[in-house]
């Protein structure tokens, strides 16, 4: 059922993140031929700039919209209107939840690298030259080097990334299930509700920090967690790119925050279930 | 096995009893109506069959099962809203409940849709109100379900759409299945009826055979259904 139910809002999403992505990257695509194409100056650069500013405005749209549509997903078709169909289906409300948080996870990902790719097309579509080329591969060549000792760690670091983001999404999701309680202006309690979590957040952070044995053990392990090596003749510091240690305790902190909020939305939407 | 069963059945919204102990059985092969006020705790009755509420005291059973995955696979439940994805087209929308329901009929729903010249490419935004609620309705009975939960299916349409519904109703309905309709207009259902359910204010008032009540009474359920809920 999972897998149903995650072909579903996959399909939510794409018919309006598609399109978008399509724009994105045809927009990145002219915009690249334009740089190659036109003169310095010409009397076409006013359209230039006019088609520079839509890009950058859809390159920040795509990563609004797929917020504001992970929001909207669980906001309206979980506790909203929708919610009667959803609850209506033959399967747990763990599940349902599981589907919406991968999806908005897999969108997440994808806009990210859609973002990233509209860049790269601009770039390789633009003035780049065969020399430009060549020294940009030097350049990832030396950058290998740089973080080969490092890819086990990077590995672990793009995963907890992956997790950050999954983060945000499970305290949007308790948030918004909180939120839901109220019988009206659920979208205000919603938010207050995340301004609650967060306000929680920050105090814990100011417990453990005002425990000193804590602190100097954290200030300590990041201490230990530094070091200095050179990249390019320049010296940079890599705190916590090499350390197991750091990447265990900052993994532990964001599974017990994504467990705890995923209980605090499973409790709110599974056993106080309030449908618009 | 009875179809639905509650014993001391509560439920209670902060200081606000919606339900308070209800004990009920109701048996399948029978259409049942779930007569009373706003507010008189039919819409909570149903969603606790659901498990969309979860009850304060006391059990709901559907099919000797607790609420839940299992029970929603036979349940054929129609809330008293438009529920379904307004972006969808009815062809994706028959998918969705074929996907999903393993009792989902779908030569049943072509047929019902084609008799309405509901086409299968519409948008359900883009549908009238009446024509949204006949495809909400064809499929709901488009599915062979134990157990059928109507929340108020002809509140808010024009009589001639509360006489196709109710046609709809009769006519697809698993026979063996139970039927539950909750709604406050008695006159336009009453025929159709096998029991009524009173709920008064969270609790039942009356829960008696339909031919039994007005043989009783001397009087159509619905005019003393009047008598019972007069302001």
């Amino acid at each position: 059922m999972l897998g149903k139910l995650l072909g579903y809002e996959m399909k939510a999403y794409g018919r309006i993140l598609v399109p978008i992505y399509i724009a994105l990257i045809a927009l990145a695509a002219i915009l690249g031929i334009s740089f190659k194409l036109l003169p310095e100056k010409t009397t076409l650069s006013v359209i230039f700039a006019f088609a520079l500013i839509v890009y950058i405005l859809l390159l920040v749209a795509v990563g609004a919209v797929t917020t504001i549509l992970g929001i909207s997903r669980y906001y309206n078709n979980m506790l909203g209107r929708e919610g009667y169909l959803m609850f209506s289906l033959p399967v747990r409300t763990s599940t349902l939840m599981t589907a919406k948080t991968l999806a908005a996870l897999i969108w997440t990902i994808f806009g990210a690298i859609v973002g990233f790719a509209a860049i790269a097309t601009t770039f390789v579509l633009g003035k780049f030259t065969n020399a430009d080329y060549a020294q940009l591969g030097e350049v990832f060549e030396m950058l290998f080097k740089f973080i080969k000792p490092y890819t086990g760690h990077i590995i672990l670091w793009i995963g907890i990334m992956i997790l950050a983001v999954l983060v945000i999404i499970v305290r949007v999701y308790a948030a918004v299930s909180i939120g839901s309680q109220w019988s009206s202006h659920r979208l205000v309690g919603s938010i207050l509700a995340y301004i609650g979590i967060k306000l929680v957040e920050v105090i814990i952070a100011n417990i453990f920090q005002a425990i000193d044995p804590v602190r100097e053990w954290f200030d300590n392990l990041l201490a230990k967690s530094t070091e200095v090596s050179s990249f390019m003749s320049t010296t940079v510091s890599t705190t916590g790119l090499g350390s197991w240690a750091l990447q265990l305790v900052v993994l532990a902190i964001i599974l017990i925050e994504i467990i705890v909020y995923w209980l605090l939305a499973w409790y709110f939407t599974d056993r106080k279930l309030n449908l618009a | 096995m009875a179809a639905i069963v509650c014993n001391g059945l509560t439920k209670k919204f902060g200081k606000t009893t919606a339900l308070h102990q209800v004990d009920l059985k109701l048996e399948p092969g029978r259409i049942v109506g779930l007569a009373g006020p706003n507010g008189s705790g039919k819409t909570t009755l149903i969603k606790l069959a659901q498990h969309m509420l979860v009850p304060t005291d006391g059990e709901i059973m559907v099919n000797d099962r607790t609420p839940g995955p299992e029970t929603k696979a036979h349940v054929a439940y129609l809330p008293d809203r438009d529920f379904l994805p307004d972006w969808m087209k009815v062809d994706a929308l028959i998918r969705l409940y074929e996907k999903f329901y393993e009792d989902f009929n779908r030569e049943t729903a072509e047929i019902m849709l084609r008799n309405l010249d509901i086409s299968p490419d519409m948008v359900f935004k883009k549908m009238s109100k009446g024509t949204r609620e006949k495809v909400q309705l064809i499929l709901t009975m488009s599915r062979k379900a134990d157990v059928y939960l109507l929340d108020e299916p002809i509140a808010g349409v024009d009589p001639a759409a509360r006489d196709y519904i109710i046609r709809t109703i009769i006519s697809n309905y698993n026979p063996e299945g139970l039927v539950l309709i909750s709604t406050h207009l008695i006159a336009d259902i009453e025929s159709v009826l096998d029991e009524v359910i009173f709920l008064k204010e969270g609790e039942i008032v009356l829960h008696e055979n339909a031919d039994d009540l007005r043989m009783r009474v001397n009087k159509s359920v619905d005019e003393y259904f009047r008598e019972v809920f007069a302001c």
